[in-house]
C-alpha cells in the first residue's frame, strides 16, 4: 500500500484544480510551456484560495472595511445602534448599544463556525470617537456565556470590564462610560475567562479615537482585522483572514485612487498564534504605531504586530493595477490571509 | 421520569386517534372554526409580522379565540423562537434561515396583556400580546 500522507493528499487535489483550469493555463503559458499533461500538471499557475464564494449578505468583509458608527446601516436601523448628542464644550456625547449573541458565521466557502459575537456580526462593529468625546455603551449579553466589553484607553477600574466581578450574566447589561483618549487606533474585545476562548470566537472590534483639533488629513481610511478561526477547538487555527472571511480580497480586491492617500488601520487579533503580519507588494508605507502620534516612526513593507498590538499605516499607490497584501507567514497567507488592492488612475512614478 | 410517562401517555393517545379518526383529521370541538393564522418573521434579531415594518409588534387577540402562529426564521446563523411565558406555549428553536414552526394554541379567557419573547434573546426580541 503506498502511504498516502496529507502532503500527497494535497497534490491530489491540486491535480483537479490544475485539470479545471486546464484551458486558462494552456493559454496563459502558451509562450513557456515545453509539451505533454506533465508540464501541464506541474507547471500550470496553482489556484490560490478555495473554490466557490462565501455569501456576503449576512457579512461584507468589504462593506467593512469603511463603516464605522454603524454608517453601514439605514439612518431608522441606525439611530437603534448609535446616537451623537453634541455637549456645552463641543464634544460629542456618542451613545452605543452593543450586543452579545451566538451566531453561526461562515469563514470559508462551505466551513461555517460557532461564533460568540457583537451584534452579529465578527469582528464587531467599529467604533469611532474624537479625543474628548463621552463614549456610552449599553452592552447588554443576549449570549449564552457571560461576556464583558474591555475597551484599550484611558478609563477607570469599574469600566475595564475584566476582573470576574465585571463579568456580564446572560440577560444582563451594563453600561460602559468613559472619556475618549487617546487618539489612536484602538480595540475592545470580552474579557471573561478563558480569554484566549472568548477572544477566538470572535468577541472583538476596533475602537478608534481621532485626534482633536486639526484631524488627520483627508484619506481613503481602511479598517483591517487580522484574525483566525480554530474549526476544530485544538487551540489551533485552521483559517485566517483579515476582516473574517478567508480570500475575500482575492475575489473583491479593495478598490483604491492612485495617488491619493489610503490609511489602514490595522490590528491583530489572530488568537494562539504568537504573531501575525501584513505585507504590501510593490510598495512602502509609514507606519503609526498604535496610531498615538502624527509623526511616522518608520517606513517599510512588512509591520509584525503582537496579539491586540495595532498600527496605522499610509501610503499612496504609484502604479494602476492589483498589489498583493497578505501575512508574511505563509502558512496563514495559503490559508486566508491574502488579498489584492486594486489601484486606478494614471500611473505616477514619483 | 415524570417527562417519560407524559410521553408514553401522549404516544397512546396519538395511537388512539389514529387508529379512530381518518388520516389528517384534527380533533376539534364541533362549530369551532379553523384557527386564525399569524405569521411572525424574525429578521435582525427583531420580531415582525409578516409584511410589516413595526418591530417586535402588539400581537392582538381575542380571548378564547384559536390561533395558529407561524414563526419564520430569517437570521441565518441565529436560532430563534417565540414562546409565551405564561401560558407555557412555544415554538421550537429555529435554526436555519428560512425554517418555520407552527404553534396551536387557544387564547386564554382572561382579558388583559401578556408578554412574549425569544428564549435566547429576550432582552431585545420580546413584546406584548394583548387579549381583548
Amino acid at each position: 500500500m503506498i502511504p498516502f500522507s496529507r502532503r500527497s493528499w494535497l497534490r491530489l487535489a491540486g491535480l483537479g484544480t490544475a485539470a479545471g483550469a486546464g484551458l486558462l493555463s494552456a493559454r496563459s503559458l502558451a509562450g513557456q510551456a515545453k509539451s505533454g499533461a506533465y508540464d501541464a500538471i506541474h507547471h500550470a499557475a496553482h489556484a490560490m484560495g478555495p473554490v466557490g464564494r462565501v455569501s456576503t449578505d449576512l457579512f461584507d468583509p468589504s462593506g467593512f472595511l469603511r463603516a464605522w458608527n454603524f454608517s453601514n446601516l439605514a439612518p431608522d436601523k441606525r439611530s437603534r445602534f448609535y446616537r451623537e448628542t453634541p455637549r456645552p464644550d463641543g464634544t460629542l456625547l456618542r451613545e452605543y448599544e452593543i450586543i452579545a449573541v451566538d451566531r453561526e458565521i461562515e469563514i470559508a466557502p462551505g466551513v461555517f463556525f460557532p461564533a460568540w459575537t457583537f451584534n452579529g456580526q465578527v469582528p464587531g462593529p467599529t467604533l469611532r470617537a474624537t479625543e474628548g468625546d463621552r463614549v456610552k455603551v449599553t452592552f447588554l449579553n443576549q449570549g449564552s456565556h457571560p461576556h464583558t466589553i474591555h475597551f484599550h484607553g484611558w478609563h477607570p477600574p469599574e469600566m475595564d470590564g475584566s476582573l470576574p466581578e465585571h463579568q456580564v450574566m446572560p440577560g444582563g447589561r451594563f453600561v460602559y462610560e468613559f472619556d475618549a483618549e487617546p487618539f489612536g487606533m484602538h480595540l475592545y474585545h470580552c474579557h471573561a475567562v478563558p480569554l484566549k476562548r472568548h477572544i477566538h470566537k470572535g468577541l472583538y472590534g476596533v475602537f478608534i479615537v481621532d485626534p482633536k483639533g486639526e484631524p488627520r488629513p483627508a484619506a481613503d481610511e481602511l479598517i483591517m482585522v487580522m484574525n483566525g478561526f480554530d474549526t476544530n477547538f485544538d487551540a489551533d487555527n485552521e483559517v485566517y483572514a483579515v476582516n473574517t472571511v478567508a480570500h475575500h480580497f482575492m475575489h473583491d480586491p479593495i478598490r483604491v485612487q492612485v495617488g491619493s492617500l489610503v490609511r489602514m488601520y490595522v490590528v491583530n487579533l489572530t488568537e494562539f498564534d504568537l504573531i501575525n503580519s501584513l505585507h504590501l507588494h510593490g510598495m512602502f508605507f509609514d507606519v503609526y504605531r498604535t496610531g498615538t502620534s502624527r509623526q511616522s516612526t518608520e517606513t517599510t513593507d512588512t509591520i509584525m504586530l503582537c496579539q491586540g498590538e495595532r498600527a496605522v499605516l499610509e501610503t499612496r499607490f504609484r502604479y494602476p493595477g492589483r498589489f498583493m497584501f497578505h501575512a508574511h507567514q505563509s502558512e496563514f497567507a495559503e490559508l486566508g490571509w491574502m488579498g489584492l488592492f486594486e489601484a486606478t488612475g494614471a500611473r505616477r512614478d514619483t | 421520569m415524570k417527562g417519560s410517562i407524559v410521553r408514553i401517555v401522549l404516544i397512546g393517545v396519538a395511537a388512539l386517534g389514529a387508529a379512530a379518526l381518518p388520516r389528517g383529521a384534527v380533533i376539534v370541538p364541533a362549530g369551532d372554526p379553523a384557527p386564525r393564522e399569524i405569521r411572525i418573521v424574525v429578521k435582525d434579531m427583531t420580531f415582525y409580522v409578516d409584511g410589516q415594518d413595526m418591530p417586535n409588534p402588539m400581537l392582538r387577540v381575542k380571548a378564547g379565540e384559536r390561533i395558529r402562529l407561524v414563526l419564520r426564521n430569517e437570521d441565518a446563523g441565529m436560532t430563534h423562537d417565540f414562546a409565551v411565558a405564561s401560558w407555557k406555549v412555544g415554538t421550537r428553536a429555529l435554526m436555519d434561515k428560512g425554517e418555520e414552526d407552527a404553534l396551536v394554541f387557544r387564547v386564554p379567557y382572561q382579558r388583559g396583556t401578556t408578554p412574549y419573547h425569544c428564549t435566547p434573546h429576550s432582552e431585545m426580541m420580546r413584546g406584548t400580546i394583548q387579549v381583548e
